[in-house]
């Protein structure tokens, strides 16, 4: 990369400095100087000013570029800059490395020699030792990680710790070695802890009464037993992942959870745990992907939720109570199947303050249908997903819908319900093409009918040959006519409609 | 360099003696200055002798991106009322990419940048420079890593070998 910089140049270029990434030009009164460093001393040098390229600072420097970066390539003395970086910033380098590369940084130098035994992350992955196909080297590859790691752990400097990851992969290393790093990790009062394909290790409980933890990542493991006896003890916990991790105990949660009071993000991937009531005082961001075997959601109390994902399999969320949240900007729920909701369920009522809002799934009309008397207008809403709902089939709902968000800009509707589309999939992208402050006299040209929308949706995105009837709701015989709300009529002035496929 | 009537100007001089003017704001992304500013509030001019102009001039040019991406990031949320999150997220993008393009540089300017990211204290530009030396040095031989950073290898043969035996753990056999 070159970068110049011309500074302090004048009409008649008698006098300006030139900057070419290191090298200096200076250029006076017809002679250029080039200074540039060299071991650490600035030193200059006189250059002969070609009288054709003194015009422009810039006829200049491309005649001078070529050279100047050949005497910057010329003149680079070979020293070793980073050998003299201070010890605690190049183990902060090493930190940043696999920990087998950051020991075999051993071999550079003197210098270097001994730097890796004071790193203070820990970066231990299986997957870096030699691949090997049969069982006999397979079992030898486990022998040099686990000899790996026994030996690092026992010559590292005895100082704490940051960072400490484990990745063993599928492979049987010992439970007993894990159990043992574990405990290393949190002798050194380890910040983030990340575990991850213990094969169902069971993980030992001090790691839940461990109070330097901030971050804790576990995958594919047990936990359970210890816990309740023992308590949880988390003050510092900030961020809790959890992959793939089961438990026989109901409680344990629950009991989590209430060891945790500084937690902000919970992220339950595919567990098998009881999550029937998820309370956390101070949980911002929530994500729950649920696996096989996963219990009913039945109750959500987090009044300082700013963020929530869930995706579902079945019926978690059938008889759902969620507490009201009122910094909760950005909902997510997707079911894949599911038979209904409970007629007590409380879930989007829940969130009077929702910015973006993503429905997903068959079930959702039944959510609508169930929730839409309960809830309060959507003043903050400004973005609407509704997958699997159609304005043909379920106008009442989306009507109703876009009536509770009266400041909504972005409403995106797709479906597959439509007899005549069977099998398609049609995307209704209703956006905003004007700013967001539209005034009221661009409102008040409501000329947008319904038909007169349909009609631009043709010229606007013509639709692929195989698809031959129009999805417009008024030429489709037998569909519910879908009132048109003066809400809606406001969004769509100015809007477009356009029907394009992608199934 | 932007100057604003209403801001307080800073001079920060080198360790060569060059001065630069910034913002307060932009001379508070260092934290080793922002501490000083915070000890005596009516300082004006800040010697950094263990900075020289070419490598300050970088710092500066650092915080000064991040000072603005910051502000424009603040200006859209009082705009919009809160910040929508795919803007957010392209900002985001934008300012990574133009770390990116900042840290293609040579190892010696690398080098000297984090020694004064590290005397400045400024995070950001820590956390980037030291990550960027990590993936200099990743995926290397030693031999590569040597003559990536001009590192004299000042270790006998039987020095080395005595430290691959002592280090049998570290190594495959093969190697």
């Amino acid at each position: 990369m070159v970068t110049t910089t011309i500074q302090n140049s004048n009409k008649k270029c008698h006098l300006w400095v030139l900057l070419v990434n290191q090298v200096s030009i200076t250029h006076q009164f017809g002679t250029a100087i080039v200074s540039f460093r060299k071991q650490g001393k600035r030193e200059s040098q006189l250059l002969k000013t070609p009288r054709r390229s003194l015009q422009s600072p810039l006829g200049f420097a491309t005649c001078y570029l070529l050279e100047a970066n050949a005497q910057l390539a010329a003149n680079m003395p070979n020293i070793d800059r980073i050998s003299n970086l201070p010890d605690h910033l190049l183990q902060h380098i090493l930190s940043l490395l696999d920990s087998r590369e950051a020991v075999r940084t051993c071999l550079l130098s003197k210098r270097w020699k001994k730097l890796w035994v004071g790193m203070h992350s820990l970066d231990l992955n299986i997957c870096n030792f030699k691949t090997q196909t049969s069982w006999f080297q397979r079992s030898e590859r486990i022998t040099s990680f686990q000899r790996f790691v026994n030996v690092l752990l026992s010559r590292r400097d005895p100082s704490d710790l940051h960072t400490f990851r484990l990745f063993c992969q599928d492979y049987n290393v010992s439970d007993l070695l894990i159990t043992a790093w574990t405990f290393y990790a949190l002798r050194f009062n380890a910040k983030v802890i990340e575990m991850t394909h213990l094969n169902y290790t069971m993980l030992p409980a001090d790691i839940f009464t461990c109070a330097s933890i901030e971050e804790l990542y576990l995958d594919i493991s047990e936990i359970g037993i210890g816990i309740v006896a023992g308590g949880v003890n988390l003050p510092r916990l900030r961020k809790l992942h959890l992959y793939d991790v089961f438990s026989g105990n109901n409680g344990i949660l629950r009991e989590l959870l209430s060891g945790c009071p500084a937690l902000e993000e919970l992220k339950l991937d595919e567990c098998k745990l009881d999550i029937s009531v998820i309370s956390s005082p101070q949980l911002k961001y929530l994500y729950i992907y649920s696996g096989l075997d996963m219990a009913r959601i039945e109750s959500i109390r987090a009044p300082n939720l700013v963020s929530l994902d869930l995706q579902l399999l079945g019926d978690e969320l059938c008889a759902a109570n969620f507490e009201e949240m009122p910094f909760l900007a950005n909902v997510s729920i997707t079911v894949f199947d599911g038979t209904g909701f409970d007629a007590k369920c409380r879930i989007i009522s829940a969130c009077p303050n929702v910015r973006n809002l993503k429905l997903h799934g068959r079930v959702m009309k039944d959510l609508l249908s169930t929730e839409l008397p309960k809830c309060p207008t959507f003043f903050n809403l400004r973005k609407l997903q509704l997958y699997e709902l159609c304005r043909t089939c379920h106008g009442d709902l989306v009507d109703g819908m876009l009536e509770l968000s009266p400041n909504l800009k972005k409403l995106e509707l797709r479906t597959r319900c439509h007899p005549l589309l069977n099998s398609q999939i049609s995307v209704a992208n209703i956006s905003s093409q004007g700013a967001p402050s539209q005034s009221a006299s661009n409102w008040s040209a409501r000329t947008a009918t319904e038909s007169q929308l349909g009609a631009g949706a043709t010229s606007s995105a013509p639709l692929p040959d195989m698809i031959a009837p129009k999805p417009d709701p008024s030429t489709i015989p037998g569909a519910p006519s879908v009132p048109v709300s003066d809400t809606l009529n406001d969004i769509m002035a100015g809007m477009r409609e356009f029907f394009p496929f992608d199934g | 360099m932007a100057r604003s009537s209403t801001e307080n100007m800073i001079t920060l001089m080198s360790s060569d003696g060059e001065e630069f003017m910034v913002t307060e704001k932009v001379a508070r992304e260092c934290t080793t200055i922002r501490n000083m500013l915070e000890d005596d509030c009516v300082i004006t001019n800040i010697p950094l002798p263990n900075v020289t102009s070419d490598i300050l001039s970088m710092v500066i040019e650092y915080c000064m991106e991040h000072v603005a991406a910051a502000e424009k990031a603040a200006a859209e949320t009082a705009e919009k009322g809160s910040s929508s999150a795919p803007a957010a997220a392209k900002a985001n993008k934008d300012l990574e990419e133009w770390d990116k393009a900042f840290m293609n540089v040579d190892v010696y300017t690398l080098c000297d940048l984090i020694l004064a990211a590290n005397y400045l204290n400024v995070s950001g530009l820590l956390d980037l420079t030291i990550q960027t030396a990590a993936n200099l040095i990743k995926g290397k031989s030693p031999e590569q890593i040597r003559k990536t950073f001009h590192i004299q290898n000042d270790l006998s043969l039987e020095e080395e070998e005595k430290i691959r035996s002592q280090t049998p753990w570290a190594f495959e056999k093969s190697e």
